[in-house]
């Protein structure tokens, strides 16, 4: 009976009802599209960089060298030498080391210059390595790999022949090469990390992406580098090949581990988060405190059909929970409407969300704390729901069965 | 015959230092019984009402309904007694407007089990006994099955409520000013057929009203002057 005069009272009022669910579907679609883009871009970068020890660029900030060199965002104000890897790669303590040369693009995906190295050493997720779901990685000049999303881009695939460009822009320009198309020769499968938006070529590549037509007979030496990735025969040198490198001599250097970075650089966001998840929170409030309000000014008008329900033998504690019951009914239809509206905007807005902030994963899948949130939400509307059920309650104890204005 | 509703001593008032309000000293309705009350406007009449159903209790005396002290029983308990045995028609706005006609002539039944078994004794679903009623009082249930109770004339929904108080039988009807709403033959025609229900089923109605007049066709007529003896000396 409870929930029937419920769900008949708020069929009864369609309009307020709906406009109340539709305003706690706005505050709860805000709320839970930035907790999904919030953990989204937690778990995307946390499982970008999974086997790699340090990471080591040109003297600079080690946020700014974790950007560019894992997530490629922004790009590299120095370079260091060719031959500071070749001392890296050669050091006791290094087991692999991954040079990264960027600058390059194609239809504004990365063209990063590197070794084979990359496809056996790099890590993801849960220490999981690349796997190629079709070719193999390059060996000739001109062969490239391509990530997951750029192969999506392909017309033919495998045996595809691609025009590098000079520069990194979504067009360009007449600096691109035609004359020198690369051959794909591997496809990477999905990782849901930059490594999807990316292409692979050989050092000698870039160079000669770089070299003027004329002189591309000459012998490749090997180019500038954007950083290089270390794996270490042994976790524990860590700390004190770091402090070597960062007071390497004949060229200043940066050296990182990134899961420290990586915390310094939530460390920085998490204010910038905490304002969007307050603003989203006031907004969440302020759609509940619309709904007490209009259940509030709509408690005037029924106080009649409360000394009804009173008469048929309803007691104060049931008009109590039809309150309670309404207010939850609105909730829970403004929540599903609202997850459902955040999911679709989600949706639409990946791509922009994957080019932009480089978030791939995470923000479809529901996690577990997704759980606690709702419920805290319902909890929240619970909370507001009392405030007209108290109010009722009252009134219809000292109503009883007359109802008298004022 | 035992009483249905009965009244010993009772004193009533809205505040510690407010000056009593009401004092009955006996007061009954016997079963089947059809008892009239009129007196002035803001003398206490309705009062007496939201005493009698267990909604107000008195700060003295003692109440009876059907034999159970009201005034010792916990709210919740007073809710469902009221809900088993007693039908209430207001003077307007008895319907709930989320609910069609049909729906509100059932709702006490959803209330109370008391009122489903005795309608069960019948023969009858509650959906059946409702749409029976209706018809004794002269509605049509196939319209108001579908109607929104606020299109329904003030005639009608007088009618309605009626059903409403009558289903499941309870011993006892009370109707604060039901017919005050009503011109005079459409009020000779509902008291009518409210009689021949209450008749059938053999209910004791308690009806109060300023209109005087009304109180011949009742089996008693009281005047709440005489029967409140509060301000006396
Ligand atoms: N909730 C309340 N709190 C305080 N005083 C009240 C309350 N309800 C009624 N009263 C007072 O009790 C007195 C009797 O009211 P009641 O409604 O019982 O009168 P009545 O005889 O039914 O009048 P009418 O014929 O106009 O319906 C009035 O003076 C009113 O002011
Ligand atoms: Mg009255």
């Amino acid at each position: 009976m409870l929930l029937r005069v419920a769900a008949k009272n708020l069929l009864y009022r369609r309009l307020t009802t709906a406009l109340m669910v539709v305003a706690i579907a706005a505050g709860v679609s805000l709320l839970f599209a930035i907790e999904r883009v919030r953990s989204g871009a937690r778990e995307s970068f946390a499982s970008t960089v999974a086997g790699i020890d340090l990471i080591v660029g040109a003297r600079g900030s080690p946020i700014n060298l974790l950007l560019y060199s894992v997530f490629h965002l922004g790009d590299a104000v120095n370079h260091i030498s060719a031959a500071t890897w070749q001392e890296l790669r050669q050091h006791s303590a290094v087991k692999a080391a991954i040079p990264l040369a960027m600058g390059d693009s194609w239809r504004g995906h990365r063209v990063i210059g590197t070794t084979a190295d990359y496809f056996t050493h790099y890590r993801y997720g849960d220490q999981r390595q690349l796997v190629f779901s079709a070719g193999r990685a390059f060996t000739g000049l001109f062969d490239v790999v391509v990530g997951h999303a750029v192969a999506q881009r392909l017309s033919q695939g495998l045996g595809e022949r691609l025009v590098l460009a000079h520069g990194v822009s979504e067009v360009s320009f007449n600096v691109s090469h035609d004359d020198m198309p690369f051959t794909v020769v591997g496809i990477l499968a999905r990782t849901h990390t930059p490594t999807d938006r990316s292409l692979f070529v050989s050092l000698p590549a870039i160079t000669a992406l770089h070299r003027d037509a004329d002189a591309r007979t000459a012998p490749l030496e090997l180019p500038t580098l954007t950083a290089v990735l270390l794996k270490l025969q042994e976790k524990f040198t860590v700390l004190a090949l770091q402090r070597e490198i960062n007071t390497h001599r004949p060229e200043a250097l940066t050296a990182i581990m990134p899961s420290v970075s990586l915390r310094q650089l939530w460390q920085t966001l998490g204010v910038a988060e905490r304002v969007f998840l307050l603003l989203s929170f006031l907004v969440f409030g302020i759609s509940l405190l619309g709904m007490t309000v209009a259940l509030l000014i709509g408690l005037d008008a029924r106080r009649q059909e409360m000394a009804v329900l009173r008469a048929i033998g309803a007691s104060p504690r049931f008009i109590f929970a039809v309150l309670i019951v309404e207010a939850l009914l609105i909730s829970l239809a403004g929540i599903v409407a609202g997850v459902a509206l955040s999911y679709m905007g989600l949706y639409a807005f990946e791509p922009l969300l994957a080019t932009k902030l480089g978030l791939t994963t995470g923000m479809f899948t529901p996690a577990a704390t997704d759980v606690w949130f709702l419920l805290a939400i319902i909890g929240c509307a619970l909370l507001a729901g009392c405030v007209p059920a108290w109010l009722a309650y009252r009134g219809s104890l000292a109503d009883g069965l007359t109802v008298r204005m004022g | 015959m035992a009483a249905v509703l009965s009244l010993q001593d009772v004193r009533f008032a809205w505040s510690a230092h407010a000056p009593p309000l009401l004092h009955v000293k006996a007061f009954s309705v016997a079963r089947g019984e059809r008892v009239f009350l009129h007196g002035a406007s803001g003398s206490g009449k309705t009062t007496l009402l939201n005493l009698s159903s267990g909604v107000l209790l008195p700060q003295q005396g003692r109440l009876q309904l059907l034999g159970h002290e009201l005034t010792t029983m916990p709210s919740a308990a007073r809710d469902r007694l009221r809900g088993a045995e007693v039908g209430y028609i207001f003077q307007m706005f008895n319907l709930l407007p989320a609910f069609n006609a049909l729906e509100n002539v059932c709702a006490p039944c959803r209330f109370s089990a008391a009122k489903r078994q005795r309608v069960a004794a019948q023969g009858l679903s509650v959906e059946d006994a409702a749409r029976h009623l209706l018809l004794a009082l002269q509605l049509d249930p196939q319209q108001l099955a579908t109607q929104r109770v606020s299109r329904l004339s003030v005639g009608q929904q007088q009618r309605v409520a009626a059903a409403r108080a009558l289903l499941g039988a309870p011993p006892l009807i009370i109707a604060d000013e039901p017919t005050s709403a009503l011109d005079h033959d459409v009020r000779e025609q509902f008291l009518d057929l409210l009689f021949a229900q209450c008749q059938k089923f053999n209910i004791a109605l308690l009806l109060v009203s300023h209109a005087r007049e009304l109180g011949r066709r009742f089996d008693r007529s009281l005047a709440w002057r005489d029967l409140n003896r509060a301000g006396d000396t």
